[in-house]
Parts: C-alpha cells; structure tokens; sequence
C-alpha cells in the first residue's frame, strides 16, 4: 500500500457497564485496519461486537481503550469538526436517521452551514444523481420515501462532508433484495470514483462476499478469522466461520437437497 | 379537508353532550322553586313559581325550550342577580382571562426549558430536582398553596396582596398558584417526549454527520415535543378559562371560577346551566384548535403529496 491506511485500530476494547451484573466485554483487544480505497467487511452474529466497535471507529460510540488512527491522526475523545465529518456513517434504519420534521432539502442545507468548507464542492443536485436520485427529493419529508431512496439519501449525507473512510453498519440489511443490490453497486461505484475507504458491517454472509475486499470474521468480541473475503470463505478456518459458511444455501446445497426430496 | 370536517363534527358533538349534561344535572340538584320561595311555601306557591320558571312543562319539552334558546346564544336570566346569564358570565370572563393566559404563560416559559434540560441529562442531580417538583406540583392541592402562599407572602410578610385584581401586584400569588399544575405537566410531558426524541435514530445520525448534540437538542428534538406539549396545553387552557374555581376563591378573584362558586351555592340553575355551557365551548375550541394545528405542526400528519 502507498499511502498510510485510512483507519489503523489497535487493541481495541470496548467494555460496557451493566447495572447490578459484571461488566459486558463487547470487543476484545481487537485489530483492525482499513486502506485508502479499500472495503473491508466485519461480519458476525448479533451480540458479536461488531455494531459497538464500528460506533467506536466511527466515534460515536465508547471506546474503552485501545489506539485509534484515522488518516494519520489520532482524534481526541469529542470528535469536532473535520476530524467529525472525516469518518462518517450510515446505519441500519435509514427512514430513522432522517429527522421526520425536516425536508430533505433543508437537512443538505443545515449540514452546509456546520461544515461551509467541506461541502462546497457539489450542489445538491449534483450529489444527488450522484446517488442516482431524482432532485425533486429535496422537497420530500423522510416519511415520503422508500427504504432504498432514504438509504441513498443517508448515502448522500455522508459523502456531503467528503469523508475519508465511511462506516456502513447493516446499510442493507432494512431494505429488499432488489434494493440492497441496487446499494452495492452505489456502494462499489462510490469506492471507485472517490477513492472512498468502506468499513462494512453486517451479519449478511452474501453482501460481504459480494462487496468486501477483505472480511474479518467477529466472535464473541474477538476476530477469529480475517483475510481477503475470496479465501476466508473458501478455506474457512475457525469452526464459527465454517459454521457461518455452512449455513448459507449454496446453489450446489439447494441441487442436493431437491435431489433428497424427489 | 374531510379531516377538519370530522375534527369539527365531533367537536360539536362534545359539545352538545356537555350541554345536555348541564341541563339534566341541574333538573337532578333539588327543586329551584323551593330554594326561591323557601321550606315553608304552600303548594300554590310553589307550582305558581314552577310555572313561570316553565320547570312544570315535561322534562322533554324543556330541553328543546333550553337547546332552541342555547342556538340563538340565549343562556336565560340568573335567578339571583336578575341579570342576563350571558352578559354576567361575560363580565366576570376578562378576569380569568387575564389569570388563565398569565399561568399558562408562566407554565410554558418555566416548564418547557426544564424538561427539556432534565431530559438532556437524565438522572443528574438537576433532572431529580426537577422531577421531584413537578411530581409536588402534581399532588399538592391547589387551595393549600394558596393559603400557604398567602399565609406566607401576604400576611407574615406582607410582600404582595392577598386577594382582589386592583393592583398590578395582586396577579402574581394568584397566576404563580395557577400555574402549578399546568408547570409540572408541562415540565414531566416535556421531559419524556424529549427524552423519546433523543433516543431516535435520527440523533446519533445526525451527531454522526457532525451537528452539535446543542443544535440536536433545540433545532431537532424540540420540535419532537410540540405535539404532546400542545394537547397538555389545549386540555390546560381549557381548565384554567373554565373556572380555576378554587383559586378565584382562595383569593376572592372576581372571575368565572368564583362565579360559579357563588352559582352553586346559590343554586342558580339557569347561571350554573350557562357557566357549564360557556365553559364547554372554552374547552372544545382550544382542544378543536389544537387538533387543526396537528398537521401544520407535524409534517407526518399531513396528506401524503407523493
């Protein structure tokens, strides 16, 4: 690699305090590293980790210790500013991180008032086909939208603040089949044309596969596995993720199976 | 448009429950003749007095008499003060007007900034504080901190009057007493609603996209409490026009609340029957104007245009 990863994370760990019970250890001195251009999966059960370390990466969440680096600086523990809009995210529940109360259009506009510098350099209707959305959006209340256009809307926010590396937790998970693909490919296109950097969260073994360059496979707060996707899934090592493999219908899993009932 | 039509008809029907209420409580509460010509009248006497208060007619045809004088805003004449009801009831309105808008004022300057900074630290010593209050404010009967206030403030050290509105310093203890209950409803409705909005997705995106959790707070989640804040305070401003009875009365406030004292105890049906009316309509309009302000406040409710 060239240029300094986008995201360099180290012994991460992340405990959280429960009420009357010992403490939750989500994430356990984990490593994790994401380049200029690349898309990296993180894929586990729910209760793996996975959601509290990407809030960590992406500095809304608590990070109990461990190193952070993002495009060469270590950010201080309130993110502000730049080192706030250079990694940003998009989250399960699109139509959810839109605020009801407010148009499309005048959300755009409050972002480009709290970050002037980092959103001149596209208008709304340009980052909106950008997205492959129509302009006449900006008119609409979140709740006038489908899953997917809110998704591609979240999408837009994001890239708005021209971050560095983009933290996508279970974007697709909310949405159809026809939609997720539709995503992906925003997703793919999004890598290639802006160098944009993918930390990708999800428990969809088919979306990682697809989109990811590499995977690390979450376990009970620890990556037992991690590599390029292609041999991960193929030679799966760790009895989760051969578990994990296992569980999804392949094409030559299904045959078999129609051959069992006829 | 069919959506304020509804809104509208069933406005009016309230509003004629309410009125039909008033008249056959009143018809229930003891024979008016009675009161008028004392324990001791004859028979004679007494059916001369029900004749000319028409209260020997059938129940049935009374109530067309008072719902056919209630159309063209006739409330009758007050058995008591011989004056017309509606030009009585009028009278005495501005006085508890002035109370009602001065309490809610107070309520919602006061109440909604607490709520909303309870709920922007919930469990910090100040959301206790607050929440403990509001609770007191809640429970605490309205005649007690009166009394308490004017016992206080009034008598044993004589920093403001206790009663009457001839002064500009006699609406502070009577507004202050009013505004409790409609304070700590505001205040513990604000709270949760606010809490409920900063909970949303919609909070953490947006700290997400760099938005200070200040500008979260005020510019996003605020608006999130409009809705329920409005209802507390179109079912509150009802209570208060309506007769904040017992304040009007623990500081002898010339308004409706003590008018309606006074009618009770009078037994003045035909006043009673008229201040319940007026008192229904208060209350019908502020909760019709709040229930058209719904959509206007909150885009979900409007009509899809898409």
């Amino acid at each position: 690699m060239v240029d300094a990863p986008v995201l360099v994370g180290e012994h991460l760990t992340i405990v959280h305090a429960r009420r009357g019970r010992e403490p939750l250890v989500a994430v356990n001195d984990v490593a994790l590293d994401v380049g200029r251009g690349e898309i990296v999966g993180i894929i586990g059960e729910s209760g793996s980790g996975k959601t509290s370390l990407s809030m960590a990466v992406a500095g809304i969440g608590p990070l109990t210790s461990g190193t952070l680096r993002i495009a060469g600086t270590t950010p201080g523990t309130i993110w502000k500013g730049d080192e706030r809009a250079a990694v940003q995210v998009i989250f399960q529940d699109p139509v959810g991180s839109l605020d009801p109360r407010q148009r499309i259009g005048r959300g755009l506009h409050e972002l480009r008032r709290v970050h002037p510098r980092r959103t001149s350099w596209i208008t709304d209707e340009a980052l909106f086909e950008r997205v492959g959305l129509s302009s006449q959006l900006l008119q609409r209340y979140p709740q006038q939208l489908s899953g997917g256009q809110a998704q591609r809307i979240a999408i837009a926010r994001a890239i708005l603040l021209r971050p560095t590396l983009l933290v996508a937790d279970e974007p697709t998970s909310a949405l159809d089949v026809r939609v997720q693909a539709q995503i992906i490919v925003l997703l793919r296109e999004l890598r290639e044309a802006n160098d944009l950097a993918i930390l990708f969260v999800s428990h969809d073994f088919g979306v990682v596969r697809a989109l990811c360059d590499r995977v690390n496979v979450m376990y009970q707060g620890r990556f037992v596995e991690t590599g390029p996707t292609g041999e991960v899934f193929d030679n799966p090592q760790h009895e989760y993720t051969r578990r994990l493999v296992a569980a999804v219908p392949s094409r030559a899993g299904i045959a078999r199976r129609r051959e069992e009932v006829a | 448009m069919s959506r304020a039509a509804a809104h509208i008809g069933r406005a009016l029907a309230t509003l004629w429950l309410a009125v039909t209420a008033a008249f056959l409580l009143t018809r229930v509460s003891g024979d008016p003749a009675v009161r008028i010509a004392g324990e001791l009248a004859t028979d004679d006497i007494l059916d001369g007095i029900r004749h000319q208060l028409g209260t020997d007619r059938p129940l049935i045809v009374q109530y067309f008499d008072y719902l056919w004088h209630l159309i063209r805003f006739d409330l009758g004449k007050s058995l008591t003060y011989h004056t017309d009801n509606l030009e009585l009831i009028g009278s005495r309105l501005p006085a508890s007007l002035a109370l009602a808008v001065g309490a809610m004022a107070v309520a919602i300057v006061v109440g909604v900034p607490l709520g909303v900074i309870s709920a922007a630290r919930v469990g910090s010593l100040i959301d206790r504080v607050v929440s403990v209050i509001s609770l007191i404010g809640q429970s605490v009967p309205l005649f007690w901190v009166g009394l308490m206030a004017i016992m206080f403030l009034a008598v044993r050290w004589g920093m403001l009057p206790a009663g009457g509105n001839e002064s500009l310093t006699a609406y502070i203890l009577p507004t202050l007493t009013l505004a409790t209950i409609p304070l700590a409803q505001i205040t513990r409705l604000t709270r949760s609603s606010m809490g409920e909005a900063l909970s949303g997705g919609f909070i953490s995106a947006g700290l997400a996209r760099g938005l200070s959790r200040t500008r979260m707070i005020w510019n996003h989640a605020l608006r999130h409490t409009a809705l329920p804040v409005l209802t507390v305070i179109a079912l509150q401003a009802g209570m208060l026009l309506s007769g904040s009875v017992t304040v009007e009365v623990v500081y002898s406030w010339p308004g409706m609340g003590r008018l309606i004292a006074s009618a009770v105890e009078l037994r003045d049906f035909t006043l009673v029957q008229g201040l319940v009316v007026v008192a229904a309509l208060v209350f019908v309009v502020a909760n019709l104007a709040v229930d058209l302000l719904y959509p206007v406040i909150d885009p979900r409710l409007r009509r899809s245009r898409s």
